[in-house]
């Protein structure tokens, strides 16, 4: 064994420092965020509609890979790659952990489904319940251990339903009898301290809205998977809308898309536009819708625009404010793609990929 | 089979320690360039994501690659012990050379299955 190692010290001495160099830099991390583009999921591959009409095209999520503090190495790549957007990790990162951040884009995402069946089986006059919650979806370090936790309903805040009235107009220092609903049922109040964090007051919890569907007369099946976040919304609600009516608005069309929704239908503004488009636009989609809310520089529509025409895509770009809007979109397409030409299409894509 | 019956003849020319200080210097070899792999590999696919399945094959091809110099490496250190034995040592290698490195890449294939 000495022999054989004392035949090779030669490349040992010389390799051992960039070893160790190169295995340090992809495993220690830093207090970065990289975005960089993701995948298209087919929106059927996570929620299946029991019995649905057929369609020859389909609906596609579109996701972007969001490294929350990324490795050396990930970082170098990124810096010059101009499909990657690095930023500095916000401030309250410092006090949230990555998995937790996780677990809210997962509750973001059951909420999105929730909220995209709830607005397609009104539109079609489906019998449903759907109920809404305050959820707990995130909890900061500095609040106190065997409190308030993820998943918790909050009920009321010193006695009032109101309890966002209630939290915003407590001072810095004092504190707010929450009563929450625990996942088992059990109903607890806790006195919540609004702490001063960084120059602002806080109690360390990010409570938003939850859609629940309690019953409906559609049969349906929500598959896990690994993306989590809402910004699917608008486009799961159009496959759901398309799977329970005759009409097949795909028109045999790969459609993709970004937008949160809300039981009202309107489309809500998301992140990441630039990341969204690219994926889009390397998965050979026919349409991508893009929420468009206003003419400013920040709405995702404009900032899409830009970037759209540095492209070389026969992708469509739509902006749509609300789910009627694309819908109504869908509707004025004229003609459908035969199934032999949808399968001539299909074979040249994954050919020419 | 002749591979087997040259494998259950081994200690007849090599004590067990000498047999097993050279299948560790093999697997130490194999895995300090497997972690060199397993990290380049998953720092890359995260930033160009379309390209994971790419990025895995190649990955698994260097990963094989490393398991026939290991294999190498092994007999090497083996014939420095012995290096006439009276077992047909030759045909050991000339087997382990392939049917060793074409079993890593298959596994290396696994990860395939949950991207």
């Amino acid at each position: 064994m000495k022999k054989t190692i004392l035949k090779f010290r030669l490349y040992i001495y010389v390799l051992i420092i960039p070893y160790i160099l190169i295995v340090f830099i992809g495993v220690y991390r830093i207090d970065y965020s990289i975005l960089v583009p993701g995948v298209n999921d087919s929106v059927e591959s996570f929620i299946e509609i029991v019995d649905p009409y057929e369609s020859l095209g389909s609906f596609h999520t579109t996701s972007v890979i969001n490294i929350e503090k990324p490795s050396i190495m990930m970082y170098l790549l990124s810096i010059k790659n101009p499909e990657a957007t690095v930023s500095e990790l916000p401030s309250y990162f410092d006090y949230i952990s990555v998995r937790e951040s996780t677990v809210m884009g997962y509750l973001m995402k059951d909420d999105s489904i929730n909220s995209s069946l709830a607005l397609s089986l009104d539109r079609l006059n489906y019998e449903s319940v759907v109920n809404r919650y305050n959820l707990v979806y995130l909890t900061y370090s500095y609040l106190a251990e065997d409190t308030i936790e993820v998943g918790d309903y909050v009920l009321k805040a010193n006695d009032s339903t109101d309890f966002r009235l209630e939290m915003n107009n407590t001072v810095c220092g004092e504190s707010v009898a929450i009563t929450v609903q625990k996942p088992s049922g059990d109903i607890i109040t806790y006195d919540i301290l609004k702490t001063e964090i960084d120059g602002g007051c806080y109690f360390g919890l990010y409570i938003k809205d939850f859609t629940d569907i309690v019953s409906t007369s559609v049969e349906y099946n929500i598959i896990e998977n690994r993306t989590g976040g809402p910004s699917g919304g608008l486009m799961q609600a159009l496959y759901i809308y398309n799977e329970l009516t005759e009409k097949d608005y795909t028109h045999g069309l790969k459609i993709a898309g970004t937008g949160t929704i809300n039981t009202f239908g309107e489309v809500g503004s998301i992140g990441a536009i630039r990341q969204k488009l690219l994926t889009a636009v390397t998965n050979n989609i026919d349409i991508f819708f893009v929420p468009h809310r206003s003419d400013s520089e920040s709405d995702n529509y404009i900032q899409a625009l830009e970037i759209y025409e540095s492209l070389n895509t026969d992708m469509i770009l739509v902006g749509v404010a609300n789910f009627d809007e694309a819908l109504a979109y869908l509707d004025s397409i004229e003609g459908d793609l035969s199934w032999n030409t949808l399968i001539i299409l299909r074979i040249l894509e994954v050919i020419t990929k | 089979m002749k591979y087997f019956d040259n494998i259950k003849n081994i200690r007849s020319d090599y004590k067990v320690s000498e047999i097993v200080k050279s299948i560790v210097l093999g697997l130490i070899f194999f895995i300090i360039a497997l972690v060199l792999i397993v990290v380049l590999t998953v720092n890359i696919s995260f930033i160009y994501v379309r390209y994971v399945t790419e990025f895995v094959i190649v990955a698994d091809l260097i990963g094989s690659l490393t398991a026939f110099f290991s294999v190498k490496l092994v007999y090497m250190t083996l014939l420095n012990y012995n290096n006439e034995p009276t077992i047909n040592l030759k045909y050991i290698i000339k087997v382990d050379l392939v049917l060793i490195p074409i079993i890593v890449f298959l596994l290396g294939l696994i990860p395939l299955l949950y991207i």
